[in-house]
């Protein structure tokens, strides 16, 4: 494998960590890009872990590694969905590719489906601060990164997707 | 912590377990680093995508261009791993500076192009060509041997937040039109793109299964040539087709799949042990058959990859089982693409049955002896090669099933016998 790294002793380093990294949050990782809506969530988290390879050199410290290849899954599942509803828009007539599976519904309790329906139907920045915060449960400082957004964005973000996932709720009843 | 909260954070938990790991994903992970990494040589992955669509136009079919248009997009003078570099700097050439100027670009990087033609925007994507300073290019051709090659035209080409400035050297004397090597985004669709001389005005991929998929021409006063590009699914083989204005086909490029040349071409023609969460590419369907019990398959078509024995036509493949139960049956069938043939099998209390959609069907109904009635589902997915319907109805004497169309009018029938 080649890592465009600086030196050859970087590459064995950051292939080390970065296989550290993976194998403690890579199905963290999968299951995020998945609740974020992800069509194929292990595509999305495999290339965000390909990235985090190709640009480990260049981080501040290996700390931001985390960091980093959580944001890359965020922004990977956004432009994935993105492009998905381009795609969508183009064939009108194919079955959206991201629609809840029947495995989903048939398993799920269903107050649970409820709430991951509701969740599904938020625009993206506010459902993956809801996910950030209520499933990895991070910090605000910690989504804000991840989002690359301000701290104060994730706050009204987390709060108004609350509030839609509340009202959705009560309605569905 | 609210009660909304609480609620919130169990679905979460409860969705997130029903998401599975492969085995091999490490070695994918590190598969897919190599392979980017060389091919690209770039650092910013918010314009892979952009690169991976448009940055092959430099590259004729046999010849591989990497280093000059990369560094001309980051803007840092190129990537740092052995590789196919300008083999001349000099002043004011791609080397130095942009040919195109782009939104969001640093102002600090000069632009050393002239605009030389209109600004042509087709599809979303905005096109244009400039005159730069007489560059040359190392260019690693199918042999492996590096060749200088000079250059003053670029091609530039902007959409959204991005775009590229992309060296091109013109077509040779007779040839109408030039390819760059298929690129790949998150595995599921290649993009190819080219030049072409101003006489072609549309570009089509007709795909092996018999769909065509629309390409983009983008042509316009003071163009040199043609900038054209296609998007369509991975892993089958195509024939890019040019046509002219009276729609007369110019010329017609054949991009087989896996490439002649691609390290995807396994080397041994063996089966491996059929793996369906691998091997195919399957979307889920759920069927309430008439006792009430939920019925979850997965359906779809193999991928033609090693798992087929010489590259053969993906095949039907399906994992079904009860909800909140293991899977009852995993099986794939051999069902040649755009055939239309049924299958059987039990899974107590029900039958069911599937199989490829006729091409103009859009609905398929199980009617029993008795008159009762099964509505299945046609199941469509952005990388089947085709449409595929199934039906589940409980266990009876037989069952005639009947497509329609999207006008209501029956397209054909199958009589399904009874289950043994």
């Amino acid at each position: 494998m080649r890592i465009l790294d600086d030196t050859d002793a970087g590459q064995t380093g950051a292939e080390t960590a970065v296989a550290g990294l993976f194998a403690a949050r890579y199905p963290e990782l999968v299951r995020l890009a998945g609740l974020l809506g992800a069509d194929d969530p292990e595509d999305i988290a495999q290339e965000a872990f390909a990235r985090l390879l190709r640009c480990y050199g260049s981080l501040r410290d290996a700390d931001a590694a985390l960091a980093y290849v959580r944001a890359t899954v965020c922004n990977l599942t956004r432009n994935r969905r993105r492009h998905l509803r381009v795609v969508r828009l183009r064939t009108p007539a194919e079955r959206p590719v991201d629609a809840e599976s029947s495995e989903q519904a048939a398993l799920l309790r269903e107050e649970q489906r409820e709430v991951i329906a509701a969740l599904a139907a938020l625009p993206a920045r506010r459902r993956e601060a809801i996910v950030l915060r209520y499933w990895l449960g991070l910090s605000e400082a910690e989504i804000a990164a991840a989002m690359g957004i301000s701290a104060g964005t994730v706050k009204s973000q987390v709060s108004r997707g609350l509030a839609a996932l509340g009202q959705a709720l009560e309605e569905g009843r | 912590m609210t009660d909304l909260e609480d609620r919130v954070r169990d679905a979460l938990l409860a969705r997130a377990g029903e998401f599975t790991t492969s085995p091999d994903a490490w070695e994918r992970t590190t598969a897919r680093a190599g392979r980017r990494a060389v091919r690209w040589q770039s650092r910013r992955p918010r314009r892979q995508r952009w690169m991976t669509r448009f940055t092959p136009l430099a590259a004729a079919a046999a010849v591989l261009v990497i280093a000059a248009g990369t560094a001309i997009l980051a803007g840092t003078g190129g990537s740092q791993a052995p590789r196919v570099a300008p083999t001349s700097g000099a002043p004011g050439g791609f080397g130095n500076g942009s040919p195109c100027a782009f939104p969001g670009q640093s102002p600090k990087i000069p632009v050393t192009g002239v605009t030389i033609s209109a600004k042509v925007t087709v599809d979303g994507v905005t096109t244009w060509w400039t005159r730069v300073p007489d560059s040359s290019f190392g260019v690693e051709n199918s042999q492996g041997k590096v060749q200088t090659r000079t250059t003053n035209l670029a091609l530039c080409q902007v959409h959204g937040q991005g775009g590229t400035g992309t060296p091109v050297w013109p077509l040779g004397q007779g040839q109408l039109v030039q390819a760059g090597s298929p690129a790949t985004f998150l595995a599921d669709s290649t993009s190819v793109s080219g030049l072409a001389v101003g006489s072609i005005t549309s570009v089509t991929a007709d795909l092996a299964n018999g769909h065509v998929i629309q390409g983009s021409v983008a042509y316009g006063k003071g163009f040199p040539y043609a900038a054209w590009w296609v998007e369509y699914l991975q892993g089958i083989s195509a024939t890019l087709v040019f046509r002219d204005a009276a729609g007369h086909v110019v010329k017609e490029l054949a991009e087989p799949y896996p490439p002649a040349s691609s390290p995807r071409q396994p080397k041994a023609r063996q089966l491996t042990t059929w793996d369906p969460t691998r091997a195919c590419q399957q979307d889920r369907v759920q069927q309430r058959v008439a006792d009430g019990t939920k019925v979850w398959t997965y359906i779809g078509f193999t991928v033609p990859k090693a798992v087929q024995p010489n590259h053969a036509p993906p095949t039907l493949c399906e994992t079904t089982g009860t909800a909140g139960a293991p899977a009852s049956f995993i099986g794939t069938y051999a069902l040649p693409a755009g055939q239309n043939v049924k299958r059987i099998f039990a899974l107590y209390p029900t039958s069911s049955v599937s199989g490829i959609v006729v091409p103009s069907a859009t609905s398929v109904t199980a009617v029993l002896a008795d008159g009762e009635k099964y509505t299945g589902t046609i199941v469509t997915n952005k990388l089947f090669t085709d449409p595929v319907w199934i039906v589940s109805y409980p266990l009876k004497e037989r069952a005639t099933l009947v497509f329609r169309n999207a006008a209501g009018a029956v397209v054909v029938t199958l009589t399904v016998p009874a289950n043994p």
